[in-house]
């Protein structure tokens, strides 16, 4: 059932001109990170750790969620133009498993984006800076914390954009969360927002592991964050009227 | 009778497809005009270039007398209302909000907008914020929208698009009944003659962006009479017997004679004159047509030869 | 004409859009408070670190800040499908005023919410610095300009596409791009006027790198830079309108 809903979700993302997005702003960041590492060997002396922040850290912390954002906005966009809640709320699958469907094809998406960053790294790294060896196993690890700490914000943009029928404003709420999240991550307080979870998830802005030892205060978190999201829609896709 | 709206050679081409082909339309002050014509016809194109919506490709467009240009376009649609494909209305605000801009804009009083909720039954709703409208509720406040100011001119396109029987039918009763309360000039659009034959007194048919038909709906009426078929033995006598008395027979491949439209009267006349002369009456049968027949033979045939 | 803003200004019911703009002021003051000087010096140049660090938090915030407002003014046009109506009963020439005074006025807005920010921050923790008020009165009329320049260009995407997407997907890589800009030789930032916002700071920060002291220096203003981002606010602004000209309904 959640299979079939999934294949629809990605039919109607055919012909979505958000894709390129995706690829471009890695691409961006890592030939950004890359220059600016080269041209700061005084500074960053952590060679494959170095680089590593200064590909991912701008966009781990103020590009990610908007772009989730605006992919999210996209795929609920289809559902409050042209009175597709009255059909969506009466076909035969259970409401919930719509917004499911739209979290696993947000999710295959942030998926190939970590992908993506993870082969620029690489490229870059090796063939660009010349850097020595390849990359420590520690940052593939990162990469993919940094996957599992997008889901409890892909899951929090899907609910924004479910209630808020505006296409931008769950964008700006994205774009403020992330600034946020900055703040929170120099308060400690990371953990407790879930913007700042694909922040600290990549360790984009330290060269030690922020998380070393706290693995299981993240994993706790990013759980319980998403949970809630997914219990909010579920109660608001169950409570709310019909209206289209 | 002046005409309010006159189009003379009205073109649009889409690329290389003409959508509107050199259409002559001539809507008379105070008619109620029928604009009909399948999906795709060109209907809504030659609507939005009377609105000035759409730029013609070529010809021109005369409203109320005025020929319209840009300069004057503006001024002379401050006297007409109009509803095109679906209605134009902000879900976030009231149906008296969304009138409120209409009347802004339109530099009508508030104090009619009363009035026009009154007229399409939606003044008990007036508070609501439009999202939670049906589309039946949306195309009235769309009708309302275009009667704010009592404009002199109507131009509405296929305002029972996309509502149910229900829907259809008050859309119809209240279409029906703005001649006389407004006194003005309307022209509807619709791919359903039979939707609009209540209460048009005009219509024109128009297909693949050619003008088929115009004129008074009686007329059309005239050409729904049923048409004879006559079966005689000897067929030139007949025919020529029938040109006597001025009746233009169509001789039909299975050896049949088609006939206008007659009186019982006269019919019966004619086939004791032909009998008493000899030409072997065989059979006599009427063909009737309605006029969605006429319609579709109309639209269904290149270039208007079925009339 | 004042029908018409009337009529642009009974649309903004119930949207909230001046209070998006006013949070998006907040956004840059919140995120400016992050800096807490404490020691005598650092309180001594606490308004010139802000005029410093506000135009990199600008580049970061505002492309997608104003793909915002572009978006939400023209989308309530793209959903509810009111231009064939619109255009019957006012002149393109007037909605596209309609629309670039209620957008200016945010913009206003979300400047006026950030000088007065850094006002009110540099009050409370007592910066012993004067008001450098030619300093902010500088900043906040090329943000205020940048910020246009930008509206503008999102305007015309929107206006175009319809769709949502490309707006806020350009305003989204274009702050990225800026941000690197930022970090970037001077040289090359003249070639991304969406981060203007950081080659028209009249503020220079020096780090000494022994000492990990920061001095501030205020420099001359970017005269020229700020005339080619008018310019270039000006090509913006005659795209946005020739895409509502030929917008077809």
């Amino acid at each position: 059932m959640l299979l079939r809903c999934i294949r629809a979700e990605n039919r109607k993302l055919r012909g979505c001109a958000i894709w390129p997005v995706f690829l471009i702003v890695p691409m961006i960041s890592a030939g950004y990170g890359t220059f600016n590492y080269l041209q700061n060997l005084g500074l960053l002396q952590s060679e494959w750790y170095s680089l590593f922040t200064q590909h991912t850290l701008f966009y781990s912390m103020f590009f990610f969620a908007p772009l989730v954002g605006i992919y999210a906005a996209y795929l609920w966009r289809l559902e409050h133009t042209g009175h597709n809640w009255n059909r969506i709320m009466a076909a035969p699958v259970p409401p919930i498993l719509l917004y499911l469907a739209k979290l696993a094809v947000v999710l295959k998406m942030a998926l190939l984006t970590q992908l993506w960053v993870c082969v620029l790294y690489v490229a870059c790294g090796k063939l660009w800076a010349g850097l020595p060896g390849f990359p420590p196993l520690e940052i593939l690890l990162w990469i993919m914390r940094g996957a599992l700490g997008s889901v409890a914000i892909i899951a929090l943009q899907l609910l924004l954009s479910m209630v808020i029928r505006s296409f931008a404003v769950p964008v700006l709420i994205a774009l403020a969360g992330g600034v946020a999240g900055m703040m929170a991550v120099n308060w400690d307080l990371g953990l407790f927002w879930p913007y700042a979870l694909m922040l600290l998830g990549m360790n984009s802005n330290k060269s030690e592991d922020a998380l070393a030892g706290g693995i299981a205060g993240f994993l706790l978190s990013t759980a319980v964050f998403t949970a809630l999201f997914v219990a909010v829609a579920w109660i608001l896709l169950k409570k709310r009227d019909v209206k289209a | 009778m002046a005409n309010a709206i006159e189009t003379q050679k009205l073109c649009k081409m889409y690329g290389e497809s003409m959508v509107v082909n050199s259409v002559n339309l001539a809507v008379p002050e105070g008619s109620v005009y029928g604009f009909i014509g399948p999906n795709g016809a060109g209907k809504s194109t030659t609507m939005k270039m009377l609105l000035g919506l759409t730029k013609p490709t070529s010809g021109t467009v005369t409203l109320l007398g005025k020929r319209m240009s840009d300069p004057n376009r503006l001024e002379l649609l401050t006297q007409t209302g109009s509803l095109i494909e679906s209605p134009s209305c902000y879900g976030h605000l009231t149906a008296q909000e969304n009138l409120k801009i209409a009347a802004d804009l339109k530099g009508v009083s508030y104090q009619d907008i009363e009035r026009v909720l009154r007229i399409v039954r939606l003044h008990e709703e007036k508070k609501r914020t439009v999202k939670q409208f049906s589309l039946g509720m949306r195309q009235r406040l769309g009708i309302a929208q275009a009667l704010l100011g009592s404009p002199r001119l109507l131009i509405l396109d296929e305002p029972t698009n996309g509502l149910d029987p229900a829907g259809i039918q008050e859309m119809r009763e209240l279409i029906h009944s703005l001649p006389e309360r407004m006194g003005a000039t309307v022209l509807i659009s619709s791919h359903l003659l039979g939707e609009l034959e209540q209460f048009i007194d005009h219509v024109g048919v128009i297909s693949q962006g050619r003008l088929l038909f115009q004129g008074e709906l009686s007329e059309l009426h005239r050409r729904s009479r049923a048409q004879i078929l006559l079966r005689v033995l000897e067929m030139d006598k007949a025919r020529l017997l029938l040109a006597e008395n001025h009746l233009h027979a169509k001789p039909q491949e299975d050896g049949t004679l088609l006939l206008p439209a007659l009186e019982d009267e006269a019919l019966a006349a004619l086939v004791a004159m032909l009998c008493a002369q000899g030409v072997g009456v065989v059979g006599v049968q009427p063909q009737a047509r309605t006029l969605e027949d006429i319609f579709l033979s109309m639209t269904h045939t290149e270039g208007g030869q079925a009339l | 004409m004042k029908h018409e803003i009337g009529a642009e200004i009974q649309k903004g019911r119930r949207r909230h859009d001046m209070l998006l703009a006013l949070l998006m002021g907040l956004i840059a003051v919140g995120w400016a408070t992050q800096s807490k000087p404490r020691m005598e010096d650092e309180l001594a140049s606490g308004y010139s670190a802000l005029l410093y660090a506000l135009p990199l938090m600008n580049t970061i915030i505002m492309p997608i800040c104003m793909a915002v407002l572009a978006s939400r003014l023209w989308d309530m046009e793209a959903k509810s499908g009111s231009l064939k109506l619109l255009f019957t009963l006012q002149s393109r020439e007037s909605l596209f005023a309609g629309k670039v005074l209620v957008g200016m006025a945010q913009n206003a807005l979300i400047c006026a919410v950030e000088g007065a920010g850094l006002l009110v921050l540099g009050r409370l923790q007592g910066f012993t610095q004067a008001v450098p008020a030619d300093h902010l009165a500088w900043l906040l009329l090329c943000t205020y300009l940048v910020n246009a320049m930008l509206f503008f260009a999102e305007f015309a995407l929107c206006v175009h596409s319809d769709t949502q997407v490309l707006a806020l997907g350009t305003g989204a890589v274009f702050s990225l791009i800026g941000v690197f800009g930022a970090f970037m030789p001077p040289v090359l930032s003249y070639f991304m006027p969406w981060g203007y916002y950081m080659p028209l700071d009249s503020v220079l920060m020096h780090w000494d790198s022994e000492t990990r002291i920061s001095t501030f220096e205020m420099t001359d203003f970017n005269g020229p830079i700020l005339a080619v981002c008018v310019a270039l606010m000006g090509i913006c602004a005659v795209l946005a309108w020739r895409a509502i000209e030929k917008k077809e309904v």
